[in-house]
């Protein structure tokens, strides 16, 4: 969930670069594979971006489809933010990229904002809500606690990096928590799946349980195995949990080989602690000594008894000195195992495109993709880079395909979106769309040093947090066509965050700012460069310059709610509620 | 198995067919044994009622009511607790002593006694009962409401069709938040953001959405599609709603003191008055939830207080409805999501139960004074006439007209049918 420390994150974007240094990924110095560093040095990600280029363009040929020109730096920009920091990016960061000259400003934007603590919280959301859904989320929600910060401190954050974790004082997901620590530090990959596939212990201490405890609390261990399958390897095996896969070779015996890896994985609580009001303890995640999994029989028969055994065919020894849940980690991140990184990749391309390279984004093996090299060497260079994260979104980050513009006419736009030749319009999520109007409205460079003024402040926007997502649902479509509906309607033209984030008072820092201007197109050029992240058009200009010359006879209120006005025209835009 | 599967899209509809003894049990196994009716289009030949109903009313019981302190009281044995057992105004139908008011209105209520749905956990059953399928990670199904409302929504109609009062529904899954409900989360207080904002009078709203619209031009134009298409039409839906005559429907106070007295001025009670103004109106599915059954501790004493909410509110309703002559065209339904153990916990409680339960119906097509099925004499098992969930959904859309076997494809293109075309319309409550 985004909270509390979204208020400092807007500003990161060109502050960001001094931080460069700290992009240099997992393994700075010796590439996993290669500890003696024998190996030539890989190549930049704008290298592997343009080998990529050079592969899109083959794949657009073929379907042919002509891509789109490069859209504008501002589209571009705004597409950035609210891809790679979870918000639009706030008035002065868009003015130094339009402004900046520099043939290499986008890749200094985009490591900017690869390197924000918007990057580590909107990805370990995303991750989050992949992993066991937004209800989960939202059920488990709870307010940091100070010794998690610590830890996220103590855990080998760099200088720089830190500033999401020493401000937080918002709710928070502790899934999310643990994710966002390694997205910060940028752990490779393999090791967080790892770690989330043998995750044991008390959940308050070690957050990443929650991943297992979202199955087993429910006394289904055996989801698990689709689950993991699905996430880590885009493959869809639960189908055989019935029967044998309708479309894929997949067999029930397939599904409960997984399944046995978690055969003994159960969940306990703990009683309370002694000076707790509480009438229960935390959960505890743990695996028992013994468990077996059997395929399940009409009634009255004993189905038969299924060992582990993973997909690849590996097996595991028996007995119960062997932690299975650790052995499978191995076995779905392992050198031989191709699906892990094609996987990760294909959920990545799909947070920066609305949609993955193949589609659906976890059923690699339903659909040929029109790009298959795209997949392929996308993830060859994610594993030679020891599973980075913020290298692999680099790259896509650095694509022409990311490039492209949204705009164009209506005949052909189906089929280059799908062909990633046009840039989609995807709606803003809860999170998205909430703190981008924070942004916009400046409703978060509201500070103060008193803290219960603060706290107050914090539970008004956890209360209206919770209206968004609840207003715009559980939508875990990253593939949907997101039109709104009405009560989501309704909460942008009426509802309190839009109406009193632009009613101008005084203190406002937006209208403090404006009214200090003489100039009414300075005033126009920064309501639009906060809203929409750019500048208006000619026509746009007159249409604004004539509403308010209309209210200017009305004093200095009728001019202040004239403002206001454009600013809710502009909010309530479509422009401003999709990604584009 | 495999020519079974139309459009497998998870871990649960296949082993419905009792291939399976795992997640789903025997007892639906044993009820799908049974003589069953094939259909070429999913419309039941000769079963009466159908397209009877033309608005829903589902009255959600959320955590899950003790049918044996509700619908079928087992006064006088070690499971039955201290309930009574009471006449009603159907023969032969005893209610528990805790529902005095809906017993005088059995006459046009049917009892469903014999669910049978084996999914105990809150989320996973809630799921199910709303959709018919059990929930997959990997599909979104969608909830009865979206369902009928795809099928069964207006053009052109200025209210949503789909409204949810005093708490969420499952929702309208991969079909998209187009056919998502409506949200009241108070019915004391109008819709969420109806109402125009402080300091903003209609004439300023009519300039904003002027400029809003002016303003839209370049962005739309550029960028013409379904996205920005939609955008709009949802605007100006919600436009419609504020300006909308009909949303008086949502204002409480246009009602008669006594007949919200009647109700209960509970929000449930509220709630349920709401929901009869909205069919009234022409809303086609209203559900209204009533939380707290989650009987784990003092289960009577909360049952008991639960009811003096529940009681009020249903028989008021169907004597509302009789009375405006709409319960011929109004179903009502009303549920939890699974029943609660006959045994009860040395807490005074009972726990989650979802082998055997219990589900009443009205209105419509609905033969009142039904009783289909029943318990074995402790309440632990059905002994007659097994249901499962998406018999109920199947039973549902009977009432309302709804093509069963209209096939909606999911996100990776995958047929779902409306409800598994197996499960046939409860006969008995129609016939």
């Amino acid at each position: 969930m985004p909270n509390a420390r979204r208020l400092t994150a807007a500003g990161v974007a060109f502050a960001g670069a001094a931080l460069a240094g700290a992009l240099a990924g997992p393994r700075a110095n010796a590439a996993p594979n290669d500890p003696d560093g024998t190996k030539a040095s890989p190549p930049a990600p704008v290298e592997v971006a343009r080998a990529v280029d050079a592969l899109m363009a083959e794949g657009w040929k073929a379907a042919g489809v002509e891509p789109r020109e490069r859209a504008s730096d501002a589209e571009l920009f705004r597409r950035l933010h609210l891809d790679a920091t979870g918000s639009i990016p706030d008035e002065d960061a868009v003015r130094g990229f339009l402004d900046s000259k520099s043939p290499k400003k986008w890749e200094t934007a985009v490591r900017a904002a690869l390197l924000s603590s918007g990057y580590a919280r909107s990805m370990g959301l995303r991750w989050g809500s992949v992993l066991v859904g937004r209800e989960y989320l939202l059920r488990t929600l709870q307010y940091r606690r100070a010794e998690q910060m610590v830890q996220a401190l103590q855990g080998g954050m760099r200088e720089g990096q830190t500033d999401g974790y020493a401000e937080s004082d918002g709710p928070v997901p502790p899934l999310v928590a643990w994710l966002e620590e390694r997205l910060a530090r940028n752990a490779p990959w393999d090791e967080v799946a790892r770690d989330l596939i043998s995750a044991s212990g008390p959940a308050d201490e070690n957050y990443a349980t929650h991943f297992m405890l979202r199955y087993v609390r429910d006394g289904k261990a055996e989801e698990l195995a689709g689950a993991t399958a699905r996430v880590f390897q885009g493959i869809q095996i639960q189908c055989a949990q019935c029967h044998d896969h309708p479309y894929t070779a997949w067999t029930q015996a397939d599904f409960y080989g997984v399944a046995a890896f978690y055969a003994r994985t159960a969940a306990r609580r703990e009683p309370p602690p002694p000076d707790s009001k509480r009438k229960q303890g935390p959960y505890v995640v743990f695996d028992r000594g013994a468990g077996q999994i059997r395929i399940p029989a009409p009634p009255g028969e004993q189905g038969r008894l299924i060992l582990p055994r993973y997909l690849t065919g590996d097996v595991v020894p028996p007995g119960a000195a062997v932690d299975r849940r650790a052995e499978l980690g191995r076995l779905v991140t392992g050198e031989k195992n191709p699906y892990f990184a094609r996987a990760t990749v294909n959920r990545v391309w799909s947070y920066f495109f609305g949609r993955g390279l193949v589609s659906p984004v976890d059923d690699l093996e339903s659909t040929e993709s029109l790009h298959p090299k795209v997949l392929e060497h996308l993830a060859a260079d994610f594993r030679a880079s020891g599973h980075d994260l913020r290298r692999l979104s680099e790259v896509i980050l650095l694509t022409r395909a990311y490039q492209l513009t949204s705009a164009g006419p209506e005949r052909g736009r189906e089929p280059e979106v799908a062909a990633f030749a046009r840039a989609p319009l995807r709606g803003l999520s809860a999170e998205q769309l909430f703190d981008s109007i924070l942004t916009a409205t400046g409703a978060e460079d509201i500070r103060t040093d008193d803290r219960r003024a603060r706290a107050r402040i914090e539970r008004t926007k956890f209360a209206l947090l919770r209206t968004f997502l609840q207003t715009f649902g559980d939508d875990e479509g990253e593939e949907a066509v997101d039109e709104g509906t009405i009560p989501q309607a309704l909460l942008m033209l009426n509802g309190p965050l839009t109406n009193d984030a632009i009613r101008p008072r005084p203190g406002h820092p937006v209208y403090d700012r404006l009214f200090r201007m003489k100039d009414a197109d300075a005033r126009i050029d920064t309501i639009y460069l906060r809203a929409l992240g750019r500048l208006p058009s000619p026509s746009e200009r007159a249409t604004v310059t004539a509403a308010l010359e209309a209210d200017a006879a009305k004093g200095p209120l009728g001019q202040a709610q004239a403002y206001a006005d454009v600013f809710w025209s502009l909010l309530n835009s479509s422009e401003f509620v999709f990604n584009h | 198995m495999k020519s079974d599967c139309h459009g497998c899209d998870g871990a649960g509809h296949v082993n419905r067919r009792g291939f399976l003894g795992l997640s789903l049990g025997s007892a639906l196994g044993l009820a799908l044994g049974g003589p069953r009716l094939a259909w070429a289009d999913g419309t039941p030949a000769g079963l009466a009622g159908f397209g009877q109903a033309k608005a829903c009313i589902v009255l959600w019981l959320a955590g899950g009511p003790s049918h044996l302190d509700t619908f079928d009281p087992k006064p006088g044995t070690a499971t039955g607790g201290p309930v009574k057992a009471i006449d009603t105004s159907a023969r032969g139908v005893k209610l528990s002593e805790y529902l005095p008011q809906l017993a005088g209105q059995m006459h046009d209520v049917a009892l469903v006694r014999s669910m049978s749905t084996k999914e105990g956990n809150h989320q996973r059953a809630r799921y199910y009962l709303h959709t018919g399928y059990v929930p997959s990670g990997t599909v979104a199904h969608p909830d009865l409401g979206a369902l009928i409302c795809q099928q069964k929504a207006e053009a052109g109609f200025d209210l949503p069709s789909y409204v949810s009062i005093g708490g969420a529904t499952v929702g309208p899954g991969f079909l998209g938040v187009s056919l998502a409900p409506l949200q009241v989360t108070n019915p004391d207080k109008p819709v969420d953001n109806l109402a125009l904002p402080g300091g903003v009078d209609d004439a300023r709203f009519q300039r904003r959405q002027a400029l809003r619209a002016a303003l839209s031009q370049e962005f739309a134009g550029s960028r013409a599609g379904a996205e920005t298409a939609g955008h709009e039409a949802v605007y100006a839906k919600a436009d419609t709603l504020m300006h909308s005559p009909r949303a008086k429907a949502f204002d409480l106070t246009q009602e008669p003191d006594a007949l919200r007295d009647a109700y209960g001025r509970g929000k449930f009670g509220q709630g349920v008055l709401m929901a009869r103004r909205l069919v009234e109106e022409g809303v086609k599915v209203v559900e209204v939830q009533l939380g707290g059954w989650d009987t784990h501790q003092d289960n009577f004493n909360r049952v008991k207080a639960l009811c003096g909410q529940l009681d009020p509110a249903f028989a008021t309703l169907v004597r509302d409805l009789r009375e405006r002559d709409l319960l011929k065209s109004t179903l009502v339904v009303c549920m939890g999501e699974f029943g609660r153990t006959p045994r009860i916990n040395p807490n005074e409680g009972r726990d989650h139960f979802a082998r055997a339960w219990s589900l009443a119906l009205a209105g419509g097509p609905v033969r009142g004074g039904r009783v289909v099925g029943e318990t074995s004499a402790d309440g632990t098992e059905v002994a007659k006439r097994p249901v499962g969930a998406p018999e109920l959904v199947s039973s549902i859309f009977h009432a309302m007209g709804v093509d069963r076997a209209h096939t909606n494809y999911t996100k990776g293109g995958r047929p779902l049918t409306a409800v598994d075309q197996e499960a046939a319309p409860i006969a008995e409550l129609f016939a």
